[in-house]
């Protein structure tokens, strides 16, 4: 049984990764912290009991939910969006139901400190390369290397079989190398 | 390059990237992990202190357990005596009451015709013996 002191260890070993992965995915800062806050609620909520060991299995699965949670909520909401604008056709575009969509837009981050040096070029085209991969291939690319989970890991958390992982990593590694070239950086 | 080889050279990129979260982000970030302990911790106090009460209770009748028992025997014994008191004198009580009456030949004629004289020492001013 672990204790709150390990849980805070292990939210501070993972916070920043964890979210540099959900922004990754949902492309909205404001929606990837409230995604890494909710899981990091949920798993002191429902699994504070649970040995340190089971964390990163545990907070992984609760993460990509709580993504897909977002994205279910996005549909919805895009759907309404999209049927208010259908009946309110001629009006003014930029109001409030706008925003749905916008949020699923590359926003450029204007603050951002990625623009000037080329290392910062370098990342920043990187990070596009990844916002671009699709959503499964980057959950399995993700959580496969950078997360260092194993196939069986990546397909219990991804709810899919070890093949499917597999065939994703290798897709997302191609078209990650693809739009790198095409970009002319080289790793 | 392989596939392993180009992630880490990839993802090597991308841990640089953390360093480069603005501190408001990082700010809020350890805010949510604060929450989240705090929430773990009163869920953990809450589970501990109802498993120590339950424990306390369970600790208590173990190591009283001979006189948990001790007590509990007494109890049946005072019981089963106060029983076994009762119910004899109560039944010597009646006879001895019917005897007297009968000694006395204070007995109504009523009674005799009451099958056991139950009903005339129920309520013995009764004459229908109701």
């Amino acid at each position: 049984m672990s204790t709150p002191e390990q849980l805070a260890r292990f939210l501070a070993e993972v916070e920043r990764r964890a979210y540099r992965h959900a922004a990754y995915t949902v492309r909205d800062e404001q929606a990837a912290l409230d995604i890494v806050q909710d899981s990091m609620l949920k798993l002191a909520e429902k699994y504070v009991d649970r040995p340190a060991e089971e964390y990163p299995m545990l907070f992984q699965r609760i993460l990509q939910n709580t993504i897909r949670d977002y994205f279910r909520r996005q549909k919805v909401r895009n759907f309404w969006t999209t049927a208010m604008s259908f009946v309110t056709s001629g009006h003014d575009d930029h109001g409030e139901n706008g925003d749905a969509i916008e949020h699923l837009q590359l926003t450029p981050e204007t603050d951002d400190p990625v623009n000037q040096a080329d290392a910062s070029q370098r990342m920043a085209i990187i990070r596009e390369a990844l916002e671009k991969l699709p959503a499964r291939q980057r959950e399995a690319f993700l959580l496969r290397y950078w997360e260092e989970m194993d196939t069986a890991e990546t397909a219990a958390i991804m709810g899919c079989s070890e093949g499917s992982v597999k065939t994703h990593c290798s897709r997302a590694v191609q078209a990650l190398s693809k739009y790198l070239e095409s970009k002319e950086i080289t790793l | 390059m392989n596939e392993e080889n180009f992630s880490k050279k990839l993802l090597h990129w991308v841990d640089a990237d953390i360093d480069n979260i603005r501190p408001e982000v990082t700010q809020r970030l350890r805010h949510a992990r604060e929450l989240a302990v705090a929430h773990a911790q009163q869920r953990r106090a809450a589970h501990f202190g109802f498993s120590g009460n339950a424990l306390h209770r369970t600790s208590w009748f173990s190591h009283h357990r001979a006189a948990s028992v001790g007590a509990l025997l007494v109890i049946v014994l005072l019981a089963a005596t106060g029983i076994w008191q009762i119910t004899p004198k109560q039944q010597e009580d009646d006879v001895s009451q019917i005897d007297a009456a009968l000694l006395t030949d204070d007995l109504p004629v009523h009674a005799y015709l009451d099958n056991s004289f139950v009903q005339w020492i129920k309520n013995p001013s009764d004459p229908s013996g109701q």
